[in-house]
């Protein structure tokens, strides 16, 4: 995923554009935003129009190959169009990203999860204005990633859910389904409706405890006389060392199970 | 960055053009603007967008407002500025009040209709209660002036009774017989 040009980055002096170059685009959403059957709109609208045309710009410049200087800055009214384009193929591989999601999907008797995924989600596929507020995701993405990107939004926001969420259903399936919801029912008797946390958190983490006592990964029961074992040790270490081996088994356990390393270190 | 600024600064240099430009139109009734009455037009202008928190991009209301109004009976060259700068304020003030479902064309057409009949010239009137209870009307999800593009409205909104030709009668006959 290419990374975002920021707002500041755009304007200048710094940046390409001067704020009133965008003006002209603003003014050609707003006529279609009106149909040119209305020659004024609210603060409000203008404000999102605004919005709309330097989401797009950003989206088509942080598509571009190569660096643009002002000298070879393509009209904003063109910047804008391109951008547009990228967020509707954006919007399409998002879907294609949600369709292999729900693909043999479970929630594992979390109904936060379940919900986020089955119902949340296609409001953004129905709902989602690509011209006019592109930077609006629509739904509040209950089911936390283990390391989302709170700064998106938009199709940027949804896509890299997606994306995360993949990952993550990936990393699940490597464990019984069974096994994962009894980890979540010894965390939480009543998880299925109380459970609003991250899944693949605790599973990591137990994971990385049996790779720690040289069980088999699939396994996510621990007996007492193992959590002594494990309790012992840790002894000594202080939390930045244990976050550390924490990170360097959620790495090994990303490379047996296929997962982006960078994700998982970043859990930790 | 203060995008309505920029929008102002931009659309100041083009206005007075066009506005001055009008009075070939109006010159037939009477009607003109000097240019110092087109520049407080403006000014005025700009002072209704930014009370009612709106932005015009393109070329703006003005033109088509002066083109609408200018066969009024009760519009004269002496209340011209003064009566353009009070329907301008009316007009915007009505976009907001019908949260923008109004086409401007649909609006002027009501308004004109209303100010040339039931209003006698009369703005306060005009936005007070006519435009106060079509947009009250718009806000509860009336939309028959889709169909009729703003003309003939009122009547079924106005809580007055008014002369119809059997009332005419009627009071012709207390009157004389």
């Amino acid at each position: 995923m290419k990374n975002r040009i920021k707002v500041q980055d755009i304007f200048a002096p710094e940046g390409f554009l001067s704020a009133d170059a965008l003006l002209p685009a603003v003014a050609s959403l707003s006529d279609r935003y009106t149909s040119r059957e209305s020659s004024s709109v609210t603060y409000e609208t203008a404000n999102m129009l605004m919005e709309a045309v330097l989401y797009c710009i950003q989206e088509c410049l942080g598509e571009s190959e190569h660096v643009m200087t002002s000298d070879a800055m393509p009209e904003p009214l063109v910047l804008y169009e391109k951008g547009y384009e990228a967020v509707l193929a954006k919007v399409k591989s998002a879907n294609a990203l949600y369709e292999e999601l729900i693909k043999d999907f479970t929630d594992y008797g979390c109904r936060n999860y379940g919900d986020t995924v089955l119902k949340g989600m296609p409001a953004f596929f129905l709902k989602y204005d690509a011209r006019f507020c592109p930077q609006d995701h629509i739904i509040t993405l209950d089911y936390p990633l283990l390391a989302g990107d709170l700064e998106l939004c938009g199709v940027d926001q949804i896509h890299d859910y997606l994306h995360k969420l993949l990952m993550e259903k990936r990393f699940l399936g490597h464990f019984d389904k069974a096994a994962v919801s009894g980890l979540l029912s010894e965390l939480c008797p009543e998880y299925g409706e109380l459970y609003l946390d991250n899944i693949c958190r605790p599973v990591l983490s137990r994971a990385a405890e049996c790779l720690i006592l040289d069980k088999p990964l699939t396994d996510l029961r621990l007996s007492n006389e193992e959590k002594r074992e494990l309790q012992e040790y840790f002894t000594g270490m202080d939390r930045e060392k244990i976050r550390d081996q924490k990170r360097a088994l959620a790495v090994l356990l990303a490379k047996k199970t296929g997962v982006e390393e960078e994700y998982f270190r970043a859990a930790f | 960055m203060d995008i309505y600024a920029l929008i102002w600064k931009e659309k100041e240099k083009k206005e007075l053009g066009t506005l001055l430009a009008c009075n070939e139109k109006t010159q037939r009734f009477g009607l003109c603007l000097t240019e110092e009455q087109a520049r407080e037009l403006v000014i005025c202008r700009n002072n209704s967008l930014k009370k009612y928190q709106r932005v015009e991009f393109g070329s703006g209301i003005l033109d088509k407002l002066i083109y609408v109004f200018c066969d009024s009976p009760y519009i004269d060259g002496g209340s011209y500025a003064e009566t353009l700068e009070k329907l301008q304020d009316v007009f915007y003030a009505f976009k907001n009040e019908t949260q923008d479902k109004v086409t401007d064309d649909e609006i002027l057409n009501f308004m004109k209709e209303q100010f040339d009949s039931v209003c006698c010239g009369d703005i306060e009137y005009l936005g007070g209660t006519c435009l106060e209870r079509f947009s009250r009307a718009v806000r509860d999800g009336y939309r028959g002036y889709e169909k009729s593009q703003g003309m003939g409205e009122y009547e079924q909104f106005s809580e007055e009774e008014r002369w119809d030709a059997d009332l005419y009668h009627e009071v012709l006959a207390e009157l004389f017989w």
